[in-house]
């Protein structure tokens, strides 16, 4: 049996004297699309932060590919070399770089020379339709231009897992909608395990086969996105399912 | 390799670089304060007029601050929220005094006064003539922190007080959350006067501050001066603490960005005319009446020549040292901001540490540094005895400027770009290099350039640390101006004065030319 991507085993968090979560355990398989739901301040975020090796556990373990990452108060191994990559709430453009600057100063990890890494850098550009783009810098950017921005920076160094923080945040849903299609579309393209955070169960439906939804500091429920949203456990995927319209009832 | 992620985390490393950083501002004071702990000679400072000179700080200080805050809370609070003709240019000119060395002002009244016929114990001379020439820095101070404090405030919060009471519930409701700011800026402007000897030597009413710089210049006593220095900076530091203990925590939660559309100044007739004519007011006062002391010897005869002699001989001096304390205070600025900027406990120590910093007497640093480059060997001479000496002792007096500019800048950059740069394996000095200098180019050049527009105004630290010959043009004005003739001092008051104008000029152009030209290229936001 393969080791799972990424694992936590016996996690505790905390910020000062509030505790985020205790004893928190999940696994998530290599090539799978999961995503983690729950209201805000659940700890969702924390929970990329310790995938990515950006900050260690304060009690437990972090396992990645089979072995500990990190542990508790320390990071074993550096966030990149786990080739994760991450989309930031904030998308995290640098603003003075142009966006071709920014997907070529992503690629720094990679150990490519500089003509490579321009190839590379223009490719993933390329891929995701933002190719003429490369010399605006972010502020020039609209919300949903400066999204593909952050993905091709986040694409480029070919990584095994894309961490989405709640990427989508701000935008209108009709870009949301042609956001969602792209990013599956490039993530089969290029193979990489999607972790989605959010607090939105559509987006969660739009990307993601799996699940696990986040309440109370712990695991509430988690399996195939599809079943937990036929019998919900948790507030969140009741309060989403029942505002859902019903389409056997009513007067439709 | 050391991941960017460093600058986001928190780690030891932040509680020793801060204690450092300020320790090293503090650093030149320390030999002096070592000899008066350590010393063997026990005689009483407060013997002669020093503890006269003390209460007589005291009430300048306090009279100042009083003044600054009854003149500039009002002022700034409609300039802060109100547009109006000419709204610039005036800001521009009441902001000229904090370009300008204090004991300029001081002989513009006492000059006034003359030509005037009043009397010496007229209100333009004495007491009331330092409190003038104080507040007229006081005043200033107040306006533009008011005006900050109402520049942070969230359009939405005023949008709604004005709905819910019209524009006297607006002002009520920005003066109650700016005075705190305004009485800070106060506070600070009376502290100030406290360390600054020029107006009360020239007015008729010595301070400590005047005590100090007389023991060291005129009588050499250095013991003395040391003693008496220390004095200063206990009473200011008394004086300081509550500023420090009220508003440290309040200052470092202002710098954060917050996640509000700021407000812009709007419309309302009655503001129209009131705030130019307080404006006005406060410029004609502070800045209008003692220019006006300092033209009238000049009319009989302008002293071009000995001007130009004597720009051309200290203006070189001038520009180092206001560059070198420029770059010295921003640098160290920007270290303590890097340690202090991502934890919560560590910017209130940071601005707490700033506000010490500040308000301590320019003489402690000076005098310090003096008696250390006395027992130090020769070959340290260009350390502790050159133009190099003077620039970084200033710098370090005013790293609290570029401190606070620097903090708001580092808290103004989102932790996720250090980040990403750790998730994407870029190394700390390339993030440093090519994302966080090229965002915090503005605010360094900011810091540089207002460190040393007020370093060009310093008299004290100059006066006490110069290289022989290496004289700066306001110390060479504050030297001369026992001496000479009136006409003569006033010709170089007044080219003193013009320069300051052409600075403040030059600031007022960027700022109407650059900010278009950050919007043309997008790198600030439009609205």
């Amino acid at each position: 049996m393969t080791a799972p991507l990424v694992e936590l085993k016996n996690v505790t968090m905390r910020y000062g004297q509030v505790e985020v979560f205790r004893d928190f355990n999940l696994q998530i398989a290599d090539g799978c699309h999961f995503a983690l739901l729950g209201p805000s301040g659940c700890g969702k975020s924390t929970l990329l932060r310790l995938f990515a090796g950006l900050q260690p556990p304060a009690v437990g373990e972090v396992w990645v590919d089979g072995s500990p990452a990190s542990v508790a108060g320390e990071i074993r191994l550096a966030p990149h070399k786990r080739r994760f990559t991450m989309v930031f709430q904030d998308l995290a453009l640098w603003p003075n770089l142009t966006v071709l600057q920014n997907v070529e100063l992503g690629l720094a990890g990679a150990g490519l020379d500089r003509r490579e890494r321009r190839e590379r850098a223009l490719s993933a550009l390329r891929a995701c339709r933002i190719e003429e783009l490369g010399s605006r810098r972010p502020g020039e950017l609209s919300g949903g231009q400066q999204q593909r921005a952050a993905l091709a920076r986040a694409l480029a160094p070919q990584p095994r897992a894309l961490l989405l923080d709640e990427p989508f945040s701000g935008l209108d849903i009709a870009i949301k909608v042609h956001l969602y299609a792209e990013i599956t579309r490039l993530c089969r393209e290029f193979g990489v395990t999607v972790i989605l955070v959010s607090h939105d169960p559509m987006e969660a439906t739009a990307l993601c086969s799996h699940g696990a939804v986040i309440e109370h500091g712990g695991v509430r429920e988690e399996g195939r996105i599809r079943d937990l949203l036929r019998a919900p456990v948790s507030e969140t995927l009741r309060a989403f399912v029942d505002q859902l319209p019903q389409a056997s009832g009513g007067n439709h | 390799m050391i991941s960017a992620a460093v600058l986001e985390r928190p780690g030891r490393w932040r509680v020793l670089g801060l204690a450092a950083g300020l320790a090293a501002a503090l650093l030149p004071g320390a030999p002096l304060v070592w000899e008066v702990v350590t010393g063997a000679g026990s005689a009483s400072v407060f013997g002669g007029d020093f503890a006269l000179a003390v209460g007589r700080s005291l009430i300048v200080g306090g009279g100042a601050a009083i003044l600054a805050l009854v003149v500039g809370f009002p002022t700034g609070l409609l300039a802060g929220l109100y547009r109006f003709r000419g709204r610039r240019v005036l800001l521009a000119g009441v902001a000229l005094p904090l370009l300008i060395p204090s004991f300029l002002w001081a002989i513009g009244l006492s000059m006034l006064r003359i030509e005037l016929g009043l009397p010496r114990e007229s209100l333009l001379s004495g007491a009331t003539g330092c409190i003038f020439s104080f507040a007229a820095i006081g005043v200033p101070l107040v306006i533009f922190a008011v005006l900050l404090a109402v520049g942070s405030t969230a359009a939405s919060n005023l949008d709604a007080t004005r709905l819910a009471g019209g524009e006297l519930a607006v002002l009520r409701y920005a003066g109650r959350a700016c005075f705190p700011a305004a009485l800070s800026a106060c506070l600070l402007g009376g502290i100030l006067s406290l360390a600054d000897p020029g107006p009360g030597q020239i007015l008729g009413f010595s301070g400590a501050a005047t005590q100090v710089l007389v023991s060291f210049s005129a009588l050499y006593d250095f013991e003395l001066a040391a003693r008496q220095c220390i004095v200063v900076a206990g009473v200011v530091l008394a004086a300081a603490s509550p500023l420090v203990w009220f508003t440290a925590g309040k200052l470092a939660a202002g710098l954060l960005p917050r996640n509000a559309t700021p407000m812009r100044p709007a419309r309302w007739p009655a503001a129209e005319w009131a705030a130019p004519l307080l404006l006005g007011l406060v410029f004609a006062l502070s800045v209008l009446a003692p220019v006006a002391g300092l033209v009238q010897p000049v009319l009989g005869r302008f002293w071009l020549d000995r001007t130009w002699e004597t720009v051309a001989r200290t203006g070189a001096n001038t520009v180092v040292y206001a560059l070198l304390a420029g770059l010295v205070a921003t640098g160290l600025a920007t270290w303590l901001a890097v340690c202090a900027a991502r934890v919560a406990s560590l910017r209130i120590a940071f601005v707490a540490g700033l506000i010490v910093v500040f308000v301590l007497p320019p003489a402690l640093n000076a005098l310090g540094t003096a008696l250390a480059a006395s027992g130090a060997p020769a070959w340290l001479d260009p350390v502790l005895r050159s133009r190099l000496t003077v620039g970084a002792v200033l710098g370090l007096r005013l790293t609290p400027l570029a401190g606070i500019v620097l903090l708001r800048a580092m808290c103004t950059a989102p932790a996720s770009w250090a980040l990403a740069a750790a998730v994407h394996g870029v190394p700390l000095g390339t993030y440093c290099r090519r994302v966080l200098a090229p965002f915090l180019a503005g605010p360094i050049a900011i810091s540089v350039a207002l460190v040393a527009l007020l370093a060009t105004a310093d008299v004290t630290t100059v006066l006490l640390l110069q290289p022989p010959g290496q004289s700066s043009f306001p110390v060479a004005l504050f030297t001369v101006m026992a001496n000479a003739p009136e006409s003569m001092v006033g010709s170089l008051a007044l080219a003193y004065v013009m320069i300051a104008c052409i600075a403040i000029a030059a600031v007022l152009l960027v700022n109407i030319l650059v900010k278009p030209l950050a919007l043309a290229r997008g790198s600030v936001s439009a609205t």
